[in-house]
């Protein structure tokens, strides 16, 4: 059934002109990215902290594709359901479906968009050299997490606070404050993983003997809260859909 | 069969309150309700298809009170297109088809035996959004047919239509009637719901006479 969502999503998804547009844009802008760091990285014989920095802004880049993926589903893709909500409605745990199949492609395009652009960034970059297998471990783990929770809210928010009554059409006021929820989570997140990837720089160039579990634990539990408490906000939103009070 | 008893619920948004004392609907028959534009047809329908919840008194189809029924036993044909505009016929037949569990092959078979109705069979690769007002209606009521519901809301049959498709609609009601469905259509058309209903009824300031 989840595949048939699935499905659904992407055909409506892309064949919004708008939304291929913002993807094609996105991928081109990355690309550029990929080329010009890597000739950068290359042409420079520096020491290990230019380096991780390249490392660094690759890991931090990661997240706008996936950011605005999110966007794109909140504008776009919810607005594209329209009078649909109402077939939802009609079919057997339509509103559950509905709302799941969006999460679950909102987050697989995120995790598309921004795990091909890292990997590709840092490989090509030549950076291989920085991530150990515990340290990708973590970082998939957390951005999984941070993606899975980020999707769920933003699939909760368009669905509570768009208006069903108006066709999910988002009101300025309402997308400005959409904007602002995820810059502020975003920051959040910024602020953790620069604080885990300090410490794994340390490491990484022999200032610090011991791994930084510690701080990777602290960076991964708040992404699986972050994670859990849009879960629950999803599933309330489920809820009221389906008893029709938004 | 649909049995409606005391049935009464207030659109507070809509300033309507809908009520229908006694209303027996025999199974594979087709029962059409008359009402004026804003008489509360279509409040009607969102009850009985479970959209409007929170309704004093009982509605049972099949035996089975509304609230506790599955929503495959049910067919609905709105007023306004819920179909996912972007989606063709085929691609929009076939999400329903899986949804329900059905096997999208059965998309053929289904495609086969509406079209003996309205020969829709040609919309099979356009997009829902570029169906004409009339293309769209057919796809309505053959998207609400799909799962083989027991019973089948139609608001406004001829919405696009037009009335000379009123012994296709007789035709088809038949034959699903034949089938144990059991049709319900609400119009602001007296004459044309006369034509293909076995029964009818009027609504007026949400009271079902």
């Amino acid at each position: 059934m989840i595949l048939n969502g699935l499905i659904k999503e992407f055909r409506i998804f892309f064949r919004n002109k708008t939304v291929l547009t913002a993807i094609i844009f996105i991928l081109f802008i990355e690309i550029a990215v990929i080329i010009r760091s890597s000739a950068a990285v290359r042409m420079s014989e520096v020491s290990a902290v230019f380096y991780f920095k390249f490392f660094q802004q690759h890991l931090m880049i990661m997240f706008f594709p996936a950011v605005l993926a999110n966007i794109l589903m909140a504008a776009f893709s919810v607005t594209s359901e329209k009078q649909s909500s109402m077939l939802a409605k009609l079919l057997p745990k339509g509103e559950c479906f509905m709302m799941r199949s969006k999460v679950f492609f909102c987050s697989i395009l995120s995790a598309f968009m921004g795990i091909s652009y890292m990997l590709t960034a840092v490989w090509a970059s030549g950076l291989g050299i920085f991530p150990d297998h515990r340290f990708v471990i973590f970082l998939s783990a957390s951005f999984l997490f941070m993606i899975s929770g980020l999707s769920s809210f933003t699939v909760y928010f368009a669905f509570s606070r768009f208006g069903g009554s108006n066709d999910y059409e988002p009101k300025v006021r309402v997308m400005m404050i959409y904007m602002f929820i995820v810059s502020f989570i975003i920051m959040v997140f910024y602020f953790f993983i620069s604080v885990s990837l300090k410490t794994y720089f340390d490491y990484v160039t022999g200032f610090r003997i011991d791994y930084p579990n510690v701080e990777f634990l602290l960076f991964l539990s708040s992404n699986f809260l972050f994670l859990i408490i849009a879960r629950i906000m999803l599933n309330g939103g489920e809820k009221k859909l389906s008893e029709g009070l938004i | 069969m649909v049995k409606i008893r005391d049935l009464r619920k207030d659109f507070k948004k809509y300033n309507c309150t809908v009520e229908c004392r006694y209303l027996d609907i025999e199974t594979g028959n087709s029962f059409g309700i008359y009402g004026d534009a804003g008489s509360g047809k279509t409040l009607f329908t969102k009850i009985i298809t479970g959209l409007a919840g929170n309704y004093s008194g009982s509605v049972e189809i099949g035996g089975t009170e509304l609230k506790k029924l599955y929503r495959k036993k049910l067919g609905y044909v709105p007023f306004r297109n819920i179909l996912y505009g972007n989606l063709t016929l085929k691609e929009m037949s076939v999400f329903l088809l899986k949804h329900y569990s059905i096997d999208p092959n059965e998309y053929k078979v289904k495609m086969d035996w509406f079209s003996e109705f309205w020969d829709i069979k040609r919309f099979d690769g356009y997009k829902i959004s570029e169906l004409t007002d009339g293309q769209l209606q057919s796809v309505k009521i053959f998207a609400g047919l799909i799962h083989s519901p027991s019973v089948l809301v139609i608001d406004e049959p001829f919405n696009g239509l037009g009335e000379e498709n009123a012994v296709k609609f007789r035709d088809l009601f038949t034959d699903i009637g034949k089938r144990d469905v059991t049709v319900l259509a609400v119009s602001s058309n007296m004459s044309s719901l006369e034509l293909i209903s076995q029964r009818t009824s009027s609504i007026s300031n949400g009271r079902i006479e």
